[in-house]
């Protein structure tokens, strides 16, 4: 009877262990950071180093500065964000960031509505320098014509332009 | 004395300054090579043209900069553009100009308050002060080599210990903070502008540098002040005019020294579109509207005699949230101990059934019918229980309230 108890007991273990190691794992891959790879896999970027990804099968572009113009900035004080609802052109001014006493304006992309910001970065206008290229983003834009992306650069285009800009 | 300077961030690395690209040095070059390595550098030489405002309206001047930026071809010519102006104070672009000075005094004093394009803190300017703005295309944006050209040329003629720090500030006898910098960058334009303060009223710009406006919580970017000497107390026969030829010549000495062209900021037919730009410079929409959001807290507390018996204490906390100059939201919170009496409670909402401020834009003109129309409310309940209480809630709320001055009531 106890040897019993102690089989059951023994076997309640070790599912128990194996919940805890499923969900220690599951935790795990969570808490990975994003690989680069991933990050950048689907945004395209401009002369201007600004990127844009567009959500999946739609039209609204996540649009953010690239890690090399977060590093050329320095640290990031203030973030003025662009309007929402107000049309923007191709490349036209689309909010400003202030850094080391220097005010740089952002562009857009690509032409559109502006239909979201990201109002994390008002209290905390520094992840723009922590994470450019996912916490950091600036807008969404609903692009108007989707192919003005078309001669936008892929991550290895991008990477390549600024070997030649230096 | 107080010079603000913008110092809410640590001192980041500045990768932004480009250096000017590095030319190559082939040790087996013969003749021929080095002879096109001249050749290519003459064609590549930075030209350099020098202005100099003859307007002291800080308006008409930032106006004239800001067409500059926009329309000059800097591809390979480089622009330095120096003004002084009368007295006024000048704010950095996400700044909030009722945290960064004394709106009130400043109107008052028939001084100007403008707010700029570029990043950076507040300065106060008048005649003894001299403005130099580089303007260049983005690969030759160089702050410590502007800096630098201008510490070259000022020791050139006077006996000065004038030194860069790492922050881009330019500092006298080794503490006293003489200029403060800001920059501007977009696309391929960039311009790199600062104050040059030599004989400035050291008196008005600390007392109108002060913020009288108490409980602000903001995330606009902060001024700290910093000690501040007039160069021309070492430098004691320095003018302006010295000033602009000994820093103008040294600018253009790449250049072979040519003329300094002085400009009328104010002229459509060589700079069209520059009255439109004024205008937007001075209008309240720019000056205050653009301010990023910030509340007003305050709890004020008070004893009214009852009729009766003794007196009742309250506390009125009244909370303001303000986005681009307009009030967005207004929260009143009174609490009271009233030893007999008339009962309290209801105070807010009866003065909230007093105030519409809601949607308000902080407008002098504005304001002051809010506050007429308010007040004239509040008569009408003159004999009520708690009209002593009223009166003193809306004194309060009026105290509360930041004031803006638009371009109507512009000097």
């Amino acid at each position: 009877m106890a040897a019993t108890m102690l089989v059951r007991l023994a076997k309640q273990t070790s599912r128990v262990t194996a919940l805890a190691l499923r969900q220690q794992t599951f935790v795990a891959s969570c808490l990975q950071p994003f690989s680069s790879s991933r990050l950048l896999a689907n945004k395209v970027f401009t002369e201007k180093h600004e990127w844009i990804e567009l959500s999946d099968g739609g039209n609204v572009g996540t649009v953010g500065i690239s890690d090399h113009a977060q590093e050329s900035l320095g640290e990031i004080v203030y973030v003025q964000l662009p309007e929402i609802g107000t049309e923007v052109e191709k490349d036209g001014e689309a909010g400003c960031v202030e850094s080391v006493k220097a005010a740089s304006d952002i562009y857009s992309p690509a032409a559109g509505k502006i239909v979201g910001v990201n109002e994390a970065l008002s209290d905390k206008p520094e992840l723009i320098n922590k994470s450019p290229l996912s916490d950091g983003w600036i807008f969404k834009v609903e692009v108007a014509d989707l192919s003005e992306l078309n001669n936008l650069m892929d991550e290895s285009a991008y990477r390549k332009f600024l070997e030649t800009e230096e | 004395m107080l010079l603000r300077r913008f110092s809410t961030m640590k001192l980041a690395v500045q990768l932004l300054l480009r250096q000017y690209p590095k030319n190559t040095v082939c040790s087996t070059a013969g003749t021929e090579l080095a002879i096109r390595h001249v050749s290519a550098s003459i064609a590549n030489k930075t030209r350099k043209v020098v202005y100099v405002s003859s307007s002291q309206n800080i308006f008409h001047n930032l106006a004239l900069e800001e067409w500059l930026y926009e329309n000059l071809d800097m591809a390979t010519t480089d622009y330095l553009l120096m003004w002084k102006n009368g007295p006024s104070v000048v704010i950095g672009r996400h700044q909030n100009p009722w945290l960064e000075c004394n709106v009130g005094e400043a109107v008052k004093r028939g001084m100007s308050l403008a707010r700029r394009s570029s990043g950076g803190g507040t300065v106060y300017h008048d005649q003894g002060n001299l403005n130099l703005s580089f303007l260049k295309h983005r690969s030759r944006y160089d702050r410590r080599k502007n800096l630098s050209l201008v510490v070259a040329a000022l020791t050139s003629q006077w006996d000065l210990d004038l030194d860069l720090n790492c922050r881009d500030d330019l500092v006298l006898d080794g503490v006293y903070k003489v200029s403060g910098t800001a920059s501007k960058l977009g696309g391929n334009r960039t311009y790199h502008h600062f104050t040059l303060v030599f004989h400035v009223d050291k008196d008005t710009l600390s007392s109108i540098l002060l913020c009288p406006l108490l409980g602000v919580d903001s995330k606009a970017t902060r001024s700290v002040p910093s000690p501040v000497k007039n160069l021309k107390e070492d430098a004691p026969d320095m003018t302006f005019d010295m000033l602009i030829k000994v820093i103008g010549q040294h600018f253009m000495q790449e250049d072979n020294g040519k003329e300094i062209t002085t400009v009328d900021p104010t002229d459509e037919s060589q700079f069209p579109g520059v009255g439109s730009i004024q205008r937007r410079l001075r209008s309240w929409d720019w000056v205050f509207g653009m301010t990023p959001a910030f509340s007003i807290t305050r709890i004020f507390t008070k004893s009214f005699p009852q009729s009766n018996t003794g007196h009742s204490h309250h506390s009125l906390r009244i909370q303001l949230f303000i986005e681009k100059g307009t009030v967005r939201k207004l929260d009143l919170n009174l609490s009271g101990e009233a030893s007999g009496g008339a009962s309290v409670d209801g105070l807010p909402f009866r003065l909230l059934d007093v105030v519409d401020i809601d949607g308000e834009k902080l407008e002098a003109r504005r304001l002051r019918a809010v506050w007429e129309r308010w007040r004239q409310r509040v008569r009408e309940m003159e004999g009520e229980a708690d009209y002593d209480l009223l009166v003193w809630g809306l004194d309060c709320l009026i105290q509360c309230v930041p004031v803006g001055f638009g371009e109507e009531t512009e000097k």
